[in-house]
């Protein structure tokens, strides 16, 4: 019979264990189901049943459907767990065991926390500059109903808008200007006023100070209600009312007359700008760092002295700005009739005040405009470094808590759930973050400082008295310990109770190992695409250092000599016996940025162009910067030169020669027609002509990043004025040049302040962001591999402790130290394959959009993203034979007999 | 057979009344309660454990292991100072409802019924 080899004890015990994979189904409540069967089965047995009949009888009775019984049983234990059910009960629980397994690991740990702080900081750094770069202008209160106004005029946009009559504009024609601004229907108030860059020199008795960024308006009471401008010190309206009247900036008034400057009286002291006089009204706030303005002075005086000015306007909140666009646009009668009249005019343009920083870039703009392309690559490097800290986190963590198997399991024999495991695990992660705190901070402290004068940036240095500050960090902390314990808490709390025990999952889980491969693999290719990306940024800025820019650019001072063309002469030859001194010039400057362009056409052709620009050299200037030109015979001899002749470089000759079809060398005698929609009233001459008098190559006067458009060059032996002086000299005395050129015009100018550049920092300087990024870029990637590494041979560390064994038995059958080593190594060759293939592409297509911003650029060469992946291999290999290394050496007999 | 909703109202109560006479384990409750109604409530496993777990998370109950003489585990269950006090609140709201129902449908008691309707 069957009943002789019924066992009840193995079919309950049967019956129990199948209960147990029902997750809310925990081992004492099977058994406690179980004694109700036991006591059914009694029953049954009496009531005359067979052992199988009654076992059967008592199981239906028992329990008819275990998927039903777990659904309401996992209800029960949810019920009351909604936020922190038995979590505060267990949190000190948590905590011991989380500080005991940090405690454990201590080597490993201290590298995550390495990593982490190290990921963190670069992400609150990057946060901070983003914040900055973003918040420009925000401080001045309804900067969102304030607008710039601007003009378009032939194709280009103006920061600025031109008065009616330019420099000769009187002071009732700008006041006219300004009222129709302000009379505009939407328009609340408008402003006028402009900010001279350039040092003038402020006497205060018998003390003189040069001084720049020194701003004029003459609508004084506008411009400190639309922005608010604080006074610290002094009386509005006193400066409202009376012109010839300044406010200081705080730090100006504390340059001028010390740190105790407002127990000083100020206000009603007399300072002399050149010859003009001006009373102290007052001492206004410094204008933040994070305003596109920036001033030291205002001056209130009846008439701007300058061509244009810079013009602000504030509206209701309801108007929208294409509505005052448009009524502004139609109100150009009133506000400059010289625009109405010209057909280059092309409206007014408005830029809302919060947004000119990153969105306007324009002619003349007061700073140079922000770069939301930058802003984008600062934050994804330090994303990347950010995820490379938690994914080595998740990595290393996967595999140091594979060994804690058994602990999880014993936990869920008592009662833990999923819900529990995780929480544990989260909280291991909470607590490594939190335990970064100091050290970023620290770090911070460090940083922070040098980060603001390296990227000429302001952010807060004293950051931890800003509730933000600590509102950010507290929140990206619990983020980042959510994001790293996540992989963990997911993957090792998943297991059932049975698998727990069996193994060792770090050797043996498949789903481990895939999902730490990935991590590697991912980490590869974040290193491969940053250091490719550092090494093609890098690459194109050598480039650009390199490039021909058609003239010499070392060896070459500017002076703003400002001056009459005697005073320029007499300046000369100051210089002229100086020995090392191999010429002097003057005209334009090269390296500058780009501005206004004129229109023209050929004689005799209908077809004008608006896109030429405007130089002025005299001859030794020309020859002084070595450029390519036709007339070289008068430069070597320039008793033979006539008195001025116009050239048109190499574009503006292909331009015309293949628009109308004449040769190039037949150019020369033709004439040009400059501003030819210009009428001469008296003469009825149309235009300013000249005539084509040679050609000279290309030359990059601008930046890189503007293509070369056509440029007409009147070269001359003298002219009524020269402001700048062009000095060339050579290396031999570079240590005194500027010392010679200094006592040579405070010779010829005595009252002046010495104003000078020299070419090639200028033109460096146009690339200062494009510098800053790059070397950034360098700094980055090295912190990312840094990180990446430290990951890697902490997880390699770890992983051959583990297969201390295995090593043992390869060394012991035979294997030598280099098979095992590339044993080691080969895993990862894959990998990096992978790697490769996904990050070469997404990093080809974000560095091409970045170099197409330049107009003359490297080809992106495919070496590179190789040269990246050997590198990242190179390094990563070393790091793991090292680490492989140090367990080979081990005795093969020590690790064999060790009982893991 | 009492209603599903019946059932699912009186469970607790029920299972408190039981647990005050003294200790008990839950397969000897579902008897109880199975032959106190004369077979009318039939409880099952499924449905008093998720009960009894969810009394002990409100601390109604508390539970321990009990090795009987045969060697057999039981899990006894037992009403707490804090049941006690849930029970008698139960208790008068039941008693409530029930004088409300003995009133309602006693024959001799018109008045009251008469009461209602002109309310």
């Amino acid at each position: 019979m069957s009943s002789n080899s019924f066992n009840i004890e193995i079919e309950i015990e049967r019956w129990q264990k199948s209960l147990l994979k029902y997750q809310s189904i925990d081992p004492e409540f099977a058994e406690e189901l179980a004694s109700g069967l036991r006591d059914r089965y009694d029953v049954f047995l009496e009531e005359g049943y067979t052992n199988e009949e009654a076992f059967a009888k008592a199981k239906k009775k028992t329990i008819l459907d275990p998927k039903a019984l777990d659904n309401e049983m996992s209800q029960v234990k949810q019920q009351g767990n909604s936020i922190f059910g038995d979590f505060l009960y267990l949190f000190p629980n948590y905590i011991k065991i989380g500080w005991r397994n940090l405690g454990r690991k201590r080597f490993y740990n201290l590298i995550n926390l390495v990593s982490l702080t190290i990921g963190l900081v670069c992400a609150i750094l990057a946060i901070l500059y983003i914040n900055y770069e973003t918040s420009f202008d925000n401080f001045i209160k309804d900067s969102r109903q304030i607008y710039r106004m601007g003009q378009t005029l032939r194709s280009q946009d103006y920061s600025m808008i031109a008065f009616e009559d330019y420099n000769s504009a009187s002071s009732e024609q700008q006041k006219i200007h300004i009222d129709a601004i302000k009379n505009t229907q939407g328009v609340i108030d408008a402003c006028h006023f402009f900010i001279f860059d350039g040092p003038r020199l402020l006497r205060k008795q018998e003390e003189k100070l040069p001084t720049s960024k020194i701003l004029q308006t003459n609508t004084p009471e506008s411009f400190l209600d639309i922005f608010g401008w604080p006074l610290i010190e002094g009386a509005k309206n006193v400066f409202i009312q009376n012109p010839n009247t300044l406010l200081f900036t705080e730090s100006e008034a504390e340059r001028f007359y010390g740190n105790n400057w407002a127990s000083q009286d100020l206000v009603g002291k007399t300072i002399e700008i050149d010859t003009m006089a001006y009373t102290i009204a007052g001492v206004l706030k410094d204008v933040p760092s994070n305003s596109h303005l920036d001033f030291s002075v205002v001056i209130h005086q009846n008439k701007i002295d300058y061509w244009g000015a810079r013009t602000y306007l504030k509206v209701a909140s309801e108007t929208g700005k294409l509505s005052i666009k448009t009524n502004l646009d139609k109100n150009i009668g009133k506000i400059n009739p010289r625009l109405a009249r010209s057909e280059l005019f092309g409206g007014f343009t408005l830029d809302r005040l919060d947004e000119i920083y990153l969105h306007s870039n324009k002619l003349y703009e007061i700073k140079p405009p922000g770069e939301k392309r930058y802003l984008y690559i600062f934050g994804i490097i330090s994303s990347i470094i950010l995820l490379l800290t938690i994914s080595n986190y998740t990595n290393l963590s996967i595999a140091m808590n594979a060994s804690r198997m058994r602990e999880i399991g014993m936990r869920k024999i008592f009662g833990a759930n999923r819900l529990n495991i995780s929480k544990q695990f989260f909280i291991e992660a909470l607590i490594i973050s939190y335990l970064c705190v100091p050290f970023i901070l620290l770090l911070l402290v460090f940083l922070i400082p040098r980060f603001n004068s390296f990227m000429d940036v302001a952010i807060i240095e004293n950051f931890w008295t800003d509730f933000r500050f600590w509102a950010l960090l507290l929140s990206l902390l619990i983020v980042i310990g959510i994001l790293s314990g996540l992989y963990p808490s997911i993957f090792l709390s998943k297991n059932k109770i049975t698998t727990l025990f069996k193994a060792n999952l770090a050797k043996d889980s498949k789903s481990g190992l895939t999902v730490r491969k990935a991590i590697i693999t991912f980490q590869f290719g974040l290193l491969i695409g940053l250091c490719s990306l550092t090494l093609l940024v890098n690459n194109q800025l050598r480039f650009i250092n390199n490039k021909d820019l058609g003239y010499q650019k070392e060896n070459i001072l500017y002076v703003d000599i400002n001056s009459n063309w005697d005073t320029f002469m007499a300046f000369k030859n100051e210089l002229n016996s100086v020995s090392g001194i191999t010429g002097i010039g003057s005209g334009s400057n090269m390296g500058t940025l780009p501005y206004n362009q004129t229109t023209y056409r050929l004689k005799g052709t209908d077809q004008v162009f608006d896109d030429a620009y405007n130089l002025y050299l005299d001859y030794p200037s020309l020859d002084l910067l070595g450029v390519q030109t036709s007339i070289q015979k008068y430069l070597d001899n320039p008793a033979e030169a006539p008195n001025s002749l116009v050239l048109i470089n190499e574009t503006a000759a292909n331009n015309l020669s293949n628009n109308f079809s004449i040769p190039k060398q037949d150019l020369v005698g033709r004439i040009i027609i400059e501003e030819p929609e210009y009428k001469d009233e008296e003469t009825g001459e149309i235009g300013f002509p000249f005539q084509i008098g040679g050609f000279i190559d290309d030359i990059n006067v601008f930046s890189l990043k503007e293509k070369i458009t056509p440029m007409f060059i009147r070269v001359y032996r003298e002219s009524e004025y020269a402001y700048l002086a062009s000095i060339r000299y050579d290396s031999s005395i570079s240590n005194t040049v500027l010392q010679t050129v200094e006592n040579a015009y405070k010779k010829v100018k005595p009252n002046d302040a010495f104003i000078y550049s020299f070419l090639s920092q200028d033109v460096n300087e146009l690339y200062d962001q494009e510098q800053k990024i790059g070397s950034l870029s360098v700094y980055f990637s090295f912190v990312a591999f840094l990180v990446a590494i430290i990951g890697l041979i902490a997880l390699t560390a770890y992983l051959t402790t583990l297969k201390r064994k295995e090593i043992g038995m390869r060394k012991i059958l035979g294997a030598s130290s280099f098979g095992i080593i590339k044993l080691f190594n080969k895993e990862y060759i894959g990998l990096l394959l992978v790697a490769f293939m996904i990050s070469v592409p997404i990093t080809y297509y974000g560095v091409s959009k970045w170099l197409s911003t330049f107009a003359y650029r490297i080809d992106v060469n495919l070496l590179v993203f190789f040269i990246a992946a050997v590198l990242t291999l190179l390094i990563s290999s070393v790091a793991v034979s090292l680490v492989t290394m140090r367990v080979i050496r081990s005795e093969p007999v020590e690790a064999l007999r060790e009982d893991q | 057979m009492a209603t599903k909703a019946l059932v699912a109202a009186s469970t607790k109560p029920m299972v408190l009344s039981i647990l005050a006479y003294g200790e008990n384990y839950g397969y000897n409750i579902i008897q109880q309660v199975e032959s106190m109604s004369d077979g009318e409530l039939q409880w099952t496993d499924a449905m008093l454990y998720p009960v009894l777990k969810r009394m002990e998370k409100e601390k109604l109950i508390s539970s321990r292991w009990v090795k009987t003489e045969a060697g057999r585990k039981r899990k006894y269950y037992k009403i707490t100072e804090t049941g006690k006090a849930k029970l008698v609140e139960e208790k008068s709201q039941w008693l409530n409802v029930n004088a409300i129902f003995q009133s309602l449908w006693s024959d001799d008691d018109e008045i009251s019924f008469s009461e209602i309707q002109t309310v």
